[in-house]
């Protein structure tokens, strides 16, 4: 009768613990402790705006202008605003992305912000991935213009967007081209257990029609 | 005794009087003095009791006896005294007294107090500190009743009031002694009631019974210590005027004497509290004792156990009893003690027990020995076991399956309040489910190893896939939840100013911040969008064979989900980059609709019948107007505006100006818009266009079957989609010059339609939703619009009616009936088209059309098909052959970025026209907009075939042949023949193939 209240018992502690476990946010909690957090949010963002200077704000907070690197924010996503500084304002909207930070990555922000909403760069960060083969990462690639196509160290991949191709860890050059818009081309570093988010965004190349002739 | 003996007391002779001395104290104080060489009088009433003390002294000429009746003249007969010890401690063990005895102690004290003061003799008082503690708590706790006039506490108190008061006007050299309950080998009866009580039950039971908790204290001293104590405090002079406590120093609780009894090996094993209802409750034992004894060099020489070893022999002497302390091992106070005293206790021992037994040793429960390295390293391997079983097993099973409940509860909750427009809930609720899945797949991952063990390593690969896409879905739909809020509430409060049963409006209601909301929001419904579609790629890597069968359908209801939310996510994204600039979010937006008969196909879907103007502000309708387009061209010619023909259309119909109801000359829609700005500003309708949409019979007539017909004014039935072509056709046979019944039905029927369209709430609209889209895809519905993004949005499925770079390929067949009649309805055609792809910088194509006309009369609405047909084929591409146009003759120029041929093509009642033209393109002459595209090892080829607006399905047959070395990589769901591609169709809709070839050998 005994063995089996202290067989229920170390069970029911087993349970309790297994359920705390369950609940217990040990990522956030790492992340606020004082002296791990500083190793543990070993995160960076680099923004950039070509042609110009833009006013950042992350997460509603300022962080002065463009070119800037801003280190150790804790690991999660983060809403950027970048304000292109022009003497007529009226030309530039304001340009808000989301872009997610993971422990031990680097993102980066490089952009033209041109006028009427119009976009000419990439953004990269890296998100973990729990489960991917061993010594291999996952690239998604989307683009701002229609059917754009994805070349990868030279070769056709798909059209844009490409959800979570596995790479082997390494590095490759990206090139994502649409007809009508400039190519982006950029090197990136594919690493094992992230995924590797680049959303390239293109400027478009004006075209001249003949109209009425005879 | 006698009196003389005392008169014959020495001089030099100490001489003490000890009244209430007949008793044990009495004994030992009077053996010590005398062993001194003092002389002592013991003045008590003598009974069987005192007898056992006194009888060795019976026969000492050093002790006299008196009894209190002859106190007075034992007094006065004595020449002298040194000492007098006042042991009213013995007076009290009643606790109840009548008056006279009260007052006869007192009187007794005061005549005692007198005569030491006339002998100068040192008087001790000597009290009970047991009494005084009591009377120090009733006085502190007014929850205790106060003692009875007459009880040995009162008496005890008004004695030392005596006492005090007396000192204060004699300065006689006294001290109140309170002595603590004595205890020792020769206290037969200890008079602590609990611990006479204790020790006899420890002596005489097999348990210590303790009324209460056992928290009650107890001040006690030796016998031996007492009278030390009693003599030195009395001789000293610096007692003088002090009350003072004469005990152990320690105060002891109940319950641990208890425990020292039980450490004592007595006969009794345990303790039993038992309820104690009749005692008096004490909070807090707040008393606070005299100066302790130890201040004037008194210091305990006994200690407790010595005191009660001589006590527990006592007492087992008195029944008779041997009990041999030294032989019997002490037992350690845990080991005796039974927690079975209370409910609470006995609850609480009943739920821990097992953990106390887990945690101490079998033989020993509770008590620390020495743990050898064996049981350390078994403990060890028993608690790291536990950790990794917990670990690995227990808390991935229990997290999943805790995890999977609360993700599918929520999910419930979150479809039953999702459209409830509560997005704070939604939100908590999807934040709630995202949370959750992300806990289930770390949990999941500890359980990898089972899954492996047991060989189902794809199944686990697909089950982490497929809670990757959940958590990329979850984020998404948290992110979209945010940006579809406003809209929601839009759709939700939306009230169309436009009333349908009255020209009056119903509400002036704007909604410009809902539709700001919109556009603040779009960068959340990006990142939905692509959260959602990072969903969508790795749930379409799942294999859902891989689950087992009974969970397949909910897995491929998953991902049908997620497939449907992408496409819906993205076309969402898309719109709300337009939508609140369309609904006029910063300034009034105005479109010109036209209603245009498809059975006389024109060049952007029929002839013109009807037009009309809605303008739109802060997502409210501001303005509409809707006239048949005869009037317009009426108001226009009376007021004497012309406009000039374009060039194309003077060469072709042979007239220099255009009236409003032929602006679709152009087939794309864009122009045909910049056409109609000019007409609009004449009619005074405003001088700018933001956007044109059309709509024809064909649409209405979808919209007519949905509601079941429409009332039009003037009209004594219902107009269905059954009657609206014989009404139309009634009307024209009706027709008489300067009637305007015809134009009235139809401008009335347009009016109505769109007027009901405008009055309809969002939900209903939404319910229009298939009619809509199959109406924009067969181009019986078109739109387009300035805004970019909303072009571009319409465009891109080839909703906008406008001819752009895409169409750099395939030829495009435009019609132009300019017979006056309804000939279109009466049509079968068949197109061909063979793409020749010669090498990578040349294609040639051929084109060609067959045309039936089943009319078989010349009267309305049949007749000849008289059509002037425009082939638009790329701008730099070389015309080889023309075939089949009316005297072989056609126009070549150039238009709307395109190469134009133009003839009429025209098809008698009855019989069957072809009609064909071969081209080629070259890079050479096409290097920007080469439609071969061509990369490394890869060729790209997009070819995008053009269905007219208005006009109805036709067979369309399609080849594409290829050189031979190259190896399709992409087919687009064409058939292949060796090196040709091939497709027969209906030409429903535009069609768009995506074809990719591998030129590596």
């Amino acid at each position: 009768m005994k063995n089996r209240k202290t067989v229920l018992i170390i069970a029911i502690a087993i349970i309790l613990v297994s359920i705390i476990m369950y609940f217990l946010p040990l990522g956030t909690i790492l992340g606020n402790l004082p002296l791990i957090k500083r190793f543990y949010n070993n995160t960076s963002i680099e923004i950039i705006t070509e042609k110009g200077k833009a006013q950042v704000t992350i997460n509603d907070k300022d962080y002065g202008q463009t070119p800037t690197t801003v280190e150790n924010l804790p690991e999660g996503k983060y809403t950027i605003e970048l304000k292109k500084i022009a003497d007529d304002n009226t030309f530039y909207q304001k340009q808000i992305f989301e872009v997610e930070l993971a422990k031990n990555t680097s993102a980066r922000v490089d952009l033209e912000i041109g006028p009427e909403n119009i976009l000419n760069g990439t953004i990269l960060y890296y998100t973990s991935v729990p489960h991917t083969s061993a010594g291999r990462g996952l690239v998604t690639i989307t683009s701002s213009a229609t059917d754009a196509k994805v070349y990868i160290d030279k070769e056709y991949i798909g059209n844009a967007p490409i959800s979570n191709l596995e790479l082997k860890d390494n590095q490759y050059q990206v090139k994502v081209s649409a007809t009508g818009y400039e190519d982006i081309e950029i090197p990136v570093f594919v690493r094992a257990s992230y995924q590797l988010n680049l959303k390239t965004y293109h400027f478009p190349i004006p075209v001249n029609f003949d109209t009425v002739s005879d | 005794m006698g009196n003389s003996k005392l008169e014959k007391i020495k001089a030099q002779t100490p001489v003490s009087i000890l009244i209430h001395g007949g008793n044990r104290q009495g004994y030992l104080i009077t053996k010590t003095l005398i062993e001194q060489g003092c002389h002592v009088i013991i003045i008590d009433n003598y009974n069987s009791q005192t007898n056992k003390y006194i009888s060795e002294f019976k026969g000492s000429p050093l002790v006299d006896f008196f009894e209190f009746k002859g106190l007075d003249g034992v007094f006065k007969s004595i020449k002298r005294y040194d000492y007098l010890f006042y042991f009213l401690n013995n007076a009290l063990v009643s606790k109840e007294f009548d008056s006279k005895e009260f007052i006869r102690e007192a009187g007794h004290l005061e005549e005692s107090l007198k005569s030491a003061k006339k002998n100068n003799a040192k008087f001790s008082l000597i009290t009970s500190l047991t009494l005084n503690r009591e009377l120090a708590n009733r006085v502190n706790n007014l929850k205790l009743a106060s003692p009875s006039p007459y009880s040995n506490i009162e008496l005890q108190k008004y004695c030392e009031t005596l006492a005090a008061e007396f000192r204060d006007k004699t300065n006689l050299n006294i001290r109140i002694l309170r002595l603590g309950s004595t205890i020792g080998k020769g206290i037969l009866k200890i008079d602590n009631e609990i611990i006479h009580s204790l020790i006899k039950d420890a002596t005489q039971k097999p348990q210590i019974v303790i009324k209460g908790e056992g928290l009650d204290l107890h001040n006690l001293i030796d016998e031996k210590d007492a009278v030390y104590g009693i003599l030195k405090l009395t001789f000293s002079d610096k007692t003088k005027g002090e009350v003072i406590t004469l005990a152990n120093k320690n105060n002891y609780t109940t319950l641990s004497i208890a425990y020292k009894l039980l450490e004592l090996n007595t006969e009794a094993q345990s303790i039993k509290f038992v309820e104690n209802p009749d005692r008096d409750f004490i909070m807090q034992d707040l008393y606070v004792p005299a100066p302790h004894a130890s201040k004037y060099g008194w210091t305990q020489q006994v200690t407790l156990e010595e005191s009660l070893i001589d006590q527990i022999h006592t007492y087992y002497d008195d029944i008779s009893k041997t009990w041999d302390y030294a032989e019997k091992p002490q037992k350690s106070i845990t080991d005796s003690v039974k927690t079975s005293k209370t409910k609470l206790g006995e609850f609480f021992d009943h739920i821990l027990h097992p953990l106390n037994r887990v945690s101490a040793p079998k033989n020993h429960p509770r008590e620390k020995k020495e743990v050898s390295w064996g049981q350390i390293l078994k403990t060890s391997a028993i608690t790291i076991a536990a950790v990794l079983l917990t670990y690995f097993l227990i808390y991935p099973l229990i997290g999943t399956t805790l995890g999977l409940i609360i993700i599918s509860n929520t999910s419930k909750n979150l479809q039953d309040s999702v459209f409830s427009m509560n997005s704070a809930t939604n939100e908590k609720k999807i934040l709630q489910i995202e949370n959750n899945v992300e806990r289930v797949s770390t949990s999941l991952n500890n359980l990898q190893w089972a899954f492996r063990l047991v060989g189902k390593g794809s199944l686990y690969a697909n089950t982490t896939q497929l809670l990757l896409s959940a958590q990329y879905a979850t984020e998404g739909a948290k992110n979209m939840l945010g940006a579809i809020t406003p809209l929601a509430q839009y759709i939700q409060d939306f009230e169309p100013s436009v009333d349908f049963q009255s020209s009056t409006p119903k509400t002036t209601r704007e909604y410009t911040e809902y539709l700001n909301e919109i556009s603040d929001n779009g960068y959340k419904v990006k990142e939905a969008a692509y959260k959602i579609s990072l969903a969508n790629g790795v749930i379409n890597q799942v294999n859902i064979n891989e689950f087992p069968s009974f969970t397949r359908d909910t897995v491929s209801s998953i991902k049908d989900l997620i497939t449907q939310l992408n496409t819906g996510t993205q076309t969402f994204q898309e719109i709300v980059a337009f939508l609140p600039d369309l609904l006029g979010a910063n300034e009034r937006q105005r479109y010109l609709v036209l209603l245009q008969n498809e059975s006389e196909l024109r060049s952007t879907g029929g002839w013109l019948t009807s037009y009309g103007i809605v303008g739109i502000e802060g997502g409210q309708i501001r303005e509409l107007f809707v006239d048949d387009i005869y009037n317009a061209d009426g108001t226009l010619k009376v007021q004497g505006k012309t406009f000039t023909a374009p060039k194309s259309m003077q060469k072709a119909l042979g007239i220099t100006t255009w009236p409003f109801s032929l602006i679709n000359w152009y087939p794309d829609l864009t122009e045909t818009e910049a056409s109609a700005e000019p007409y609009i500003a004449a009619l005074g309708k405003g001088n700018d266009l933001d956007g044109v949409i059309t709509i024809d019979i064909s649409f209405m007539q979808k919209l007519l079957d949905k509601w079941g017909g429409i009332e039009v004014p003037g009209e004594t039935e219902i107009i269905t989609s059954d009657n609206l072509y014989s009404k139309i056709f009634q009307m024209h046979e009706d027709f008489t010059p300067g009637s305007t019944q015809k134009t009235t039905f139809l401008a009335d029927l347009a009016n109505q339609i769109i007027t009901k369209l405008l009055s309809t709430n969002i939900g209903d609209l939404l319910s229009l939703g298939s009619i809509f889209e199959d109406s924009l895809n067969e181009k019986h519905l078109q739109a387009t619009f300035k805004n970019t993004d909303a072009f571009n949005f319409f465009n891109d499925r080839s909703w906008s009616g406008a001819l752009d770079s895409r169409y750099n390929e395939a030829p495009i067949a435009i019609d132009w009936n300019w017979g006056g009649n309804k000939a279109n309805l009466y049509l079968n055609k068949n197109y061909n088209l063979a793409v020749n792809i010669q090498n990578q910088d040349t294609i040639d194509f051929t084109y060609s059309i067959s045309i039936e006309n089943t009319s078989k009369t010349t009267t309305y609405p049949e007749g000849n098909y008289v059509n002037y047909q425009r082939i638009y084929i790329p701008s730099n591409a070389t015309v080889l052959s023309v075939k089949g146009l009316k005297d072989n003759k056609f126009d070549t120029y150039k238009e709307s970025g395109f190469k134009v041929i133009g003839g009429w093509f025209n098809v008698p009642i009855n019989s069957i026209s072809n009609f064909e033209i071969s081209y080629r393109i070259s890079r050479s002459t096409n290097s920007l907009n080469f439609p071969l595209e061509v990369n490394d090892q890869n060729v790209f080829f997009n070819l995008d075939i053009f269905k007219q607006a208005g006009e109805t399905s036709h067979a369309y047959k399609l080849d594409i042949t290829y050189p031979n070395t190259w190896n399709v990589e992409t087919n687009s769901n064409l058939n292949s023949i060796e090196n040709q591609l091939t497709s027969r169709f209906e030409l429903s809709t535009d069609q768009k193939y995506e074809i990719v070839w591998n030129t590596n050998n």
